[in-house]
């Protein structure tokens, strides 16, 4: 350790430390999905907006996590709990360093400190989101059985305060932590305490430093060749023919999440969107959504429907921002063809008849920006954004709302949906669209407060799909019980092992802390971690 | 000086005996007798004037020569071998003399198996002794001494020629050729393994190779071949059973709203389910455009692939039978030849090997070549140098994705549908890409594209010593020994297409590595009887050992031709990815030992080592290991004199330590960073196609660990009954404190690279009590033309974890599988147990799912979770009401009753027979092949057992509801999957025929003897799966913390062999 106390060790520890935002940090720790940074499983399967997927016995794991059934023991929570103290340990390590390099000026110590702290944050964060009761590790800490007794909150602020205070406001490494990128964090960390002005207060400075925009086309925030865009404010580097043998550099923590025997990836036909999803981007003939009613009419699959048998796609009205969220029958596929259905799917009957597509790359990218190895071929060097600027504009106007703008909200929903409708959608091959998009901005003023809470939270769930965030919204909503028992009564009909699932209040808010780390925290006979409710 | 000649001849019958060693007692003057068993030799004027003539096999006698000139001697077969020397560590002992437990296994004994290595030989026949191996040619072998003493390598030390090596895999025994055996002696408890201290923790395996003797050359050509079967086939569904299972798992799953039917790709969507013409397309029927040859492509990059061109595959309505296709015969054969002889001046001894072990599963397969030079020289008798040397070359083809692996081809045989043919209408592979056909390779093609993928190793094996006698009673010997290993692998992996989840590209990795281990020995050796009665042997020595390791390996992708000329990293286009590493290791000993009996009648011996290892820190570098033990010949007690009944009888007790310091890498005190391009490294400037380095914690040392020690006591009893009936009982007692583990860490304390940081620390210690039991028979009827001996031994360990107090809870979980860990070692029971619920049945109907709910008092809240009728009914062990986590329990338990073998020796006239049965009793298998052919995962084959499953039609079904759920709600580990594991198995029978030697000797043959030999010709056995033999699911360090899981282990073949001998 000493040896590594310069400005080069020091930074080395940083990149290590930055390595593990993607939620892998080897196989020891558990498979690269389990831990993944997108939360597929944690925030969108839970969320309602996907299933499990692919076929029952694989991953069985996930099915009691999707069932609000998930037992301490289970591997997954085991994996992303380390991963992300992994991450919180490697900062440790940059921060001890950079304290005692002694080619570092003190103006460098403290922007190389800030980003070790906003890193650490960030991950103290996702920490607190899964289990709320977790311990706080910093860089002094020689004892680990750390009790989980306190709410973090402070820390996690005060590490993100120091990196919103002294990060610059663009690096020249793109992936590196800005300022921009702390102030997004800990306003989010703000609105998830409900701390409505001091969040609105951090995103506006977000918008106020005029260097992010929305990217043109949506769909620019899921292309490996177009990341790193005006939208991205944080997000996991990706790279594949690096020199990794099996590209785990690469968006790998989705390495399960695609379709399956055909199109792009070659693995394993997980994280399948759900009917319910889909049903959310229908809109009205006015192209809003359906906001009350969008679920009473399932927008047409082909469940049932073989490969080779004539099927028509849904012809209603839908947002377009459904089919660069979802793989569905006969809409293209980004530049791999029409989706063929049940040719892709790797049990239908089980995971129902739709695809991610999030995180796929296109045909004419493969072999440059996906890699070419081993057993699955899915990784590419597809970013994921742990915030893009669309996030933030609907936090702010989430905030807006609580404050009694609803105006203000309504203009920051309307920014993001008239980039729905400007941009682009996804067309056939004789540039025709592919479906019958519709999205139109809010006209009418807002004057209710609960139908501008509605409104943003519906344009939430469509902007930002499939990425990893439904759960953790409905429990900070606090509408997860009421959502989630109708989601299950309602997609029990389609996936029988949803039937009987529940989300039980006071105790499905928070993920069991793994059971081998509360007997790994024994100390003196005593676990030192205590147990969330209701496991 | 004077000469003296005359005849050596056999007691029994007067044959000449050729090849007795003669000697002037108490020089190094001696020369041996002739083929007509005639010697001649000078004795010195003023030496001893004593002969003793000696000979394997039959009693040592001395012979005053006083005034003969012609001394005629008849020598009497020496059945109760008691004189036998027997290899006790750095000296040697008479049997008789032995106060420790020690099992010795004759060459004939260990010859009459065929296998590549002297492990699997040894099986059944040393009590105490327990060899599993993993069936595969050329593959990993476990040999455990007495049960297990450490939850870590229980694997012994092995000492070939005063050399000792560690084999962890015991694949370091495969390079061995065990012809060139001469005597093994296994050291069992710590009084006498302990003279070799730190790494004699689990017991130490002697191996003395043949020398020359003096003599006429002698050569022999020893030869057989034969042939492999496949011993079982498994029940597996037809393609009619799987396409009706399918129905029936989506109808009780429940139907989408609005749909009537069940539907799949490959069966339609009707009522019932229609086996397709052809499976890719999916589910196409003749006279489809799709299925025109034309539409034919293999280029799977084609955008058009999938959609209007396919790899055509017809489906096999009849059914594949994948393990008809993979399990084939194969050969087996072996040649040695051996030359030896020599004078009393120089002896060699010179042999040349080559075996051949194909798989039963085709395109595997094992072969070895090796040769050895052995000699010796006396200088001016006082004084011996020689050397030792085995240089081994092999080379192996093992099973594509490994033995004990779902992705092997064994575990393909039921993960791959019948419907699927071998090969497509293009005579190319055929595979499951066709839709809902599960994600299985076909077996076929995994080890036709594995074929050419060797792993080739060399061995050198050796030692040159020198030998000098100091004074009349002082010997000092050095040896420096070499045991250097160099292996390279090269795995070319082509594209699998054809399979569900291909491959990218092809890729081509090699990796090499070396190992050099020298060990430098010296010894000073006293020896001397005082006034006849005072018998004492000593010596004390060190050794020094250094072993360097190094490897590295690289792979590319993207080979332009998957031809077999250009797999050369060179050739590939693809960025290469290359690791490398490397560690050292020593150990620095002094050591001693003395030994003293009082007429051969009360025996002490005491030794003790201490050694020195680098791979501990300052503080606790050093250890020390003693051991004492004691005899009493009763037998030569007046009491016991001279009564007809027995004749020899000695009790023995003995307590000793000894230690182990291996399987936790060569650095486990220090702490280091590093830096691994997949685990740290970032693409932090957003390139897409590249990563800059970053460094992160690699390892945690503990400077304060320290040895595992073992203790052993060991109390035995050597008895002969009635001449012919021996009769040997140990009982011993192991403990083992300090016992080595990585103690995992709280995730809060981060990561070394990879992994959850872990920190090798001496946790606690386990027992292991036992007895041996060996009882041999030498019989002979018919005026000796009838001969026999019946051995059979017995042997039984009961271990049990005592503490383990680093870790805070009282158990290691092991044992990784889908459905979660499988073994628990756990404080107060054996290594190992089965985990899990144990299964009661299935609930029969609704009342029963209701009356188990309200078993809590509570009717609303389920008894398990997913309970309905038809499901799996677990126990509730707490009684609580409800089945959850806490209920998990031990289901089974890995380690037998006892083990046995039983050997049959039998000869009349020319003819011999042998018969050896081996047998484990009382152990469990976890049978993991369940969970793929029995419970809704994947979309693999299934057990005919699912014939049977739960409807309300079928309440009392076997099996249970077959529905999407049943994979995550039925297949947890459970009591269901624990089989009875006892077996009793017919390991070899052969009979043999000496050709006459009055005919042979005309043309020049000294002995000639053909044989017909039988290989597991039966097993006996209720498991269900494959084989029995199931042993470790791995081999390294922690595989002893999941024994008796099958996960798909290459099963033992049927063999049958012809085999020659050949003398001259």
């Amino acid at each position: 350790e000493p040896a590594l106390q310069s400005a080069k060790g020091a930074d080395a520890l940083l990149i290590a430390a930055y390595s593990s935002l993607d939620g892998y940090s080897g196989w020891g720790n558990g498979g690269p999905w389990q831990g993944s940074a997108t939360n597929w499983v944690f925030g969108s399967i839970t969320g309602g907006d996907a299933y499990k997927g692919s076929d029952p016995g694989d991953q069985p794991a996930i099915t009691p996590i999707e069932r609000m059934a998930g037992l301490p023991n289970n591997e997954y929570f085991e994996t992303r709990w380390r991963v992300l103290y992994d991450g919180i340990s490697r900062a440790n390590y940059a921060l001890r360093a950079i304290k005692g390099a002694k080619d570092l000026t003190d103006a460098n110590k403290t922007a190389k400190t800030a980003e070790g702290r906003f890193l650490r944050g960030h991950y103290h964060f996702e920490l607190k989101k899964m289990w709320n009761m977790v311990p706080y590790v910093d860089e002094n800490a020689t004892d680990f059985k750390i009790p989980n007794d306190k709410d973090i909150y402070p820390q996690i602020e005060a590490d993100l305060k120091f990196a919103v205070d002294n990060l610059p406001l663009r690096q020249s490494d793109v992936g590196r932590a800005t300022k921009g990128a702390a102030q997004a964090l800990l306003g989010k960390v703000f609105l998830f305490q409900k701390k409505f002005n001091e969040a609105k207060q951090q995103f506006d400075a977000v918008v106020a430093s005029g260097i992010y925009s929305l990217a043109a086309c949506y769909h620019d925030n899921f292309n490996p060749a177009t990341k790193n865009g005006p939208e991205s404010v944080f997000a996991v580097q990706s790279s594949v023919n690096d020199g990794s043998a099996d590209n785990l550099n690469g968006n790998y923590g989705e390495i399960l999440n695609y379709p399956y025997t055909g199109g792009p990836g070659g693995c394993c036909g997980f994280h399948q969107p759900s009917q319910n999803l889909v049903n959310a981007f229908q809109v009205d003939a006015n192209g809003l959504p359906l906001l009350d009613t969008y679920n009473n009419t399932d927008v047409k699959n082909d469940q049932g429907i073989p490969s080779n048998s004539p099927f028509t796609p849904h012809t209603g009205p839908l947002d377009p921002r459904l089919d660069w969220t979802v793989g569905r029958r006969g809409i293209p596929y980004l530049d791999w063809g029409p989706h063929p259905g049940p040719a892709w799917i790797r049990d239908q009957a089980f995971g129902g008849p739709y695809a991610p597509k999030k995180n796929v790359f296109y045909r004419s990218q493969q072999g440059t920006l996906s890699g070419a190895s081993g057993w699955a071929q899915g990784a590419n060097a597809n970013n994921y954004n742990i915030i893009r600027y669309a996030d933030v504009l609907l936090m702010l106007a989430e905030c807006e709302v609580e404050l009694g703008n609803l105006e203000r909200a309504r203009a920051l929903v309307n920014q993001v949906r008239n980039r729905a409708k400007s941009g682009c959608v996804v067309r056939n091959p004789d540039n025709t669209p592919a479906a019958n998009y519709r999205v139109e901005p809010y006209n009418t003023p807002w004057t209710s407060k609960e139908f501008a809470t509605k409104a943003v939270r519906f344009e939430r769930r469509i902007e930002l799909g499939m990425e990893g965030h439904r759960f953790f919204d409905l429990v900070r909503w606090g509408i997860a019980e009421q959502e989630l028992n109708a989601y299950y009564a309602k997609e029990g009909t389609l996936r029988s092992y949803l039937q009987g699932a529940r989300f039980t209040r006071g105790k499905n808010e928070y993920y069991p802390i793994p059971q081998q780390q509360i007997v790994l925290s024994t100390a003196g006979g005593q676990p030192t971690l205590k147990q969330n409710p209701g496991y | 000086q004077k000469r003296v000649s005359g005849k050596v001849t056999d007691a029994e019958g007067g044959a000449p005996l050729p090849g007795v060693t003669v000697l002037v007692k108490g020089t190094q003057s001696g020369t041996a007798t002739d083929s007509d068993g005639n010697y001649s030799i000078a004795v010195p004027a003023g030496s001893s004037d004593v002969l003793v003539f000696s000979f394997v096999g039959f009693v040592t006698q001395e012979v005053a020569v006083g005034n003969q000139a012609v001394i005629n001697i008849s020598m009497q077969a020496d059945v109760k071998a008691l004189q036998e020397v027997i290899v006790t560590g750095y000296s040697t002992q008479q049997k008789k003399e032995i106060t420790g437990a020690i099992a010795t296994v004759s060459t004939k004994e260990l010859l009459s198996v065929p296998a590549p290595n002297f492990a699997q030989q040894l099986q059944g026949k040393a009590a105490g002794v327990t060899i599993g191996n993993d069936n595969s040619p050329g593959g990993s072998t476990m040999v455990r001494i007495r049960g297990f003493g450490t939850i870590n390598d229980n694997s012994p030390l092995y000492v070939i020629d005063g050399v000792p090596f560690k084999s962890d895999n015991g694949q370091g025994l495969n390079n061995i050729n065990q012809n060139d055996i001469e005597s093994i002696s296994i050291l069992k408890d710590a009084s006498v393994a302990s003279i070799y201290g730190a790494r004699a923790g689990n017991g130490v395996i002697i191996i003395t190779t043949k020398k020359g003797k003096s003599g006429a050359p002698k050569v022999s050509f020893d030869a057989y071949t034969g042939i492999q079967t496949p011993r079982k086939y498994i029940d597996l569904m037809n393609v009619n059973q799987l396409a009706e299972l399918e129905w029936l798992r989506q109808r009780n799953t429940g139907l989408p709203a609005g749909q009537t039917n069940p539907s799949s790709a490959q069966y339609g969507s009707g009522p019932n389910p229609v086996l397709p013409d052809y499976i890719f397309p999916a589910g196409a029927r003749e006279g489809d455009p799709r299925v025109n040859p034309a539409n034919y492509s293999n280029d799977i990059d084609d955008p058009e692939f999938g959609r209007t061109k396919f790899l055509i595959t017809r489906a096999n309505k009849q059914g594949t039978d994948w393990w008809r296709e993979i399990a084939k015969p194969a050969i087996w054969q072996n040649y040695n030849l051996t030359a030896s002889g020599g004078t009393d001046k120089a002896r060699y001894m010179f042999s040349g090997n080559y075996l051949e072990q194909n798989g039963i599963i085709i395109h595997t397969g094992f072969k070895r070549y090796t040769i050895r030079a052995n000699t010796e020289f006396s200088i001016r008798n006082r004084a011996r140098i020689g050397q030792n040397l085995q240089i081994g070359y092999t080379e192996r083809v093992e099973m594509p994705a490994g033995n004990q692996s779902e992705g092997n081809p064994v575990s393909g045989v039921y993960r791959a549908q019948p419907i699927v043919p071998v090969y497509d209408i293009a005579g190319n592979f055929a595979g499951h890409k066709g839709t809902n056909l599960g994600n299985a390779q076909n077996p076929v093609a995994q080890l036709v594209r594995n074929k050419d993928n060797k792993y080739r190793n060399m061995r050198i094996f050796g030692n040159v010593f020198a030998e000098v006698d100091i004074a009349k009673n002082l010997v000092a010997k050095t040896s420096f020994g070499l045991d250097y290993n160099l292996g390279h692998g090269s795995f070319y992996s082509i594209r699998n297409i054809e399979a569900a989840e291909p491959s990218a590209s092809n890729r081509l990795d090699v990796n090499t590595y070396w190992n050099s281990n020298w060990t430098w020995t010296n010894t000073l050796t006293y020896n001397r009887t005082f006034n006849e009665v005072h018998k004492v042997n000593a010596y004390i020595g060190t050794e020094a050992i250094r072993n360097t390791f190094r490897d590295f390996g690289t792979g590319r992708n993207n080979f332009f031709t998957d031809d077999i000329n250009y797999r050369f990293i060179n050739a590939g286009a693809g960025l290469p990815n290359s690791f490398g590493g490397g560690g050292e290791w020593a150990l620095f000993s002094i050591f001693g030992k003395a030994e003293y009996g009082f007429k051969e009648k009360y025996l002490f011996s005491a030794t003790i080592r201490r050694d020195g290892s680098s791979r501990f820190g300052q503080a606790n570098r050093y250890g020390v290991f003693p051991a004492f033990s004691a005899g009493w010949v009763l037998s030569d007690e007046e009491f016991l004199k001279d009564n007809g009944i027995i004749n020899f009888a000695k009790i023995r007790a003995g307590w000793g330590q000894s230690g182990n310091h291996d399987g936790f890498g060569d650095y486990p005190a220090y702490s280091t960073l590093g830096s691994s391009i997949s685990e740290t490294f970032y693409d932090i400037r957003g390139t897409s196609t590249s990563a800059v380095l970053g460094f992160a914690p690699q390892s945690t040392g503990n400077p304060n660990i320290k040895w595992e020690a073992t203790a052993t006591t060991n109390v035995g009893l050597d008895v002969t009954l009635l001449k012919n009936l021996e009769l040997n009982i140990d009982v011993y007692n192991r403990k083992t404190t300090d016992l080595l583990y990585n103690i995992q860490q709280p995730a809060t304390a981060g990561n070394n690279i990879g992994a959850p940081v872990s920190i090798v620390t001496n946790i606690g210690s386990m027992q292991t009590r036992g007895l041996d039991f060996a009882l041999t028979y030498n019989g002979n009827a018919m005026n000796n033309e009838f001969q026999y001996s019946i051995n059979a031994n017995v042997s039984l360990y009961r271990n049990k974890l005592l503490n383990i107090s680093g870790i805070d809870n009282d158990f290691i979980a092991d044992g990784g599988s889908r459905i979660g860990n499988l073994t628990r070692s756990i404080v107060g029971r054996p290594l190992s147990m089965f985990w899990g619920y144990f299964q009661d049945g299935i609930f029969r109907s609704q009342a029963e799912v209701e009356a188990a709910n309200a078993l809590d008092g509570n009717r609303n809240t389920p008894y398990q979770d997913a309970i309905r009728p038809g499901r799996f009914r677990f126990r509730d062990i707490n009684g609580d009401g409800v089945v959850n986590a806490d209920d998990n329990t031990v289901i089974g338990n890995p380690h037998p009753k006892f083990t046995y073998g039983f050997n049959l020796n039998a000869s009349y006239k020319g003819f011999d027979l042998t018969v050896f049965l081996q047998g484990v009793q009382g152990n469990d298998i976890f049978n993991f092949f369940k969970y793929q052919t029995d419970f809704n995962v994947f979309q693999g084959n299934r057990s005919t057992r699912l014939l049977d499953t739960w409807t309300e039609q079928n309440p009392n079904a076997s099996m249970p509801r077959w529905d999407s759920d049943n994979g995550s709600a039925d297949a947890v580990p459970s009591s269901y999957y624990v089989e009875k594991g006892s077996y009793l198995r017919a390991r070899n029978i052969q009979i043999g025929y000496n050709l006459p030697s009055a005919s042979l000797s005309k043309v020049g043959i000294e002995r000639l003897r053909v044989y017909l030999q039988a290989q597991n010709l039966f097993t006996i056995t209720k498991y269900s799966g494959l084989d029995p033999e199931i042993t470790l699911a791995n081999f390294g360090t922690g595989g002893d913390r999941t024994i008796g899981v099958d996960y798909g282990a290459y099963p033992a073949p049927k063999t049958f062999l012809v085999g020659l001998s050949i003398g001259f």
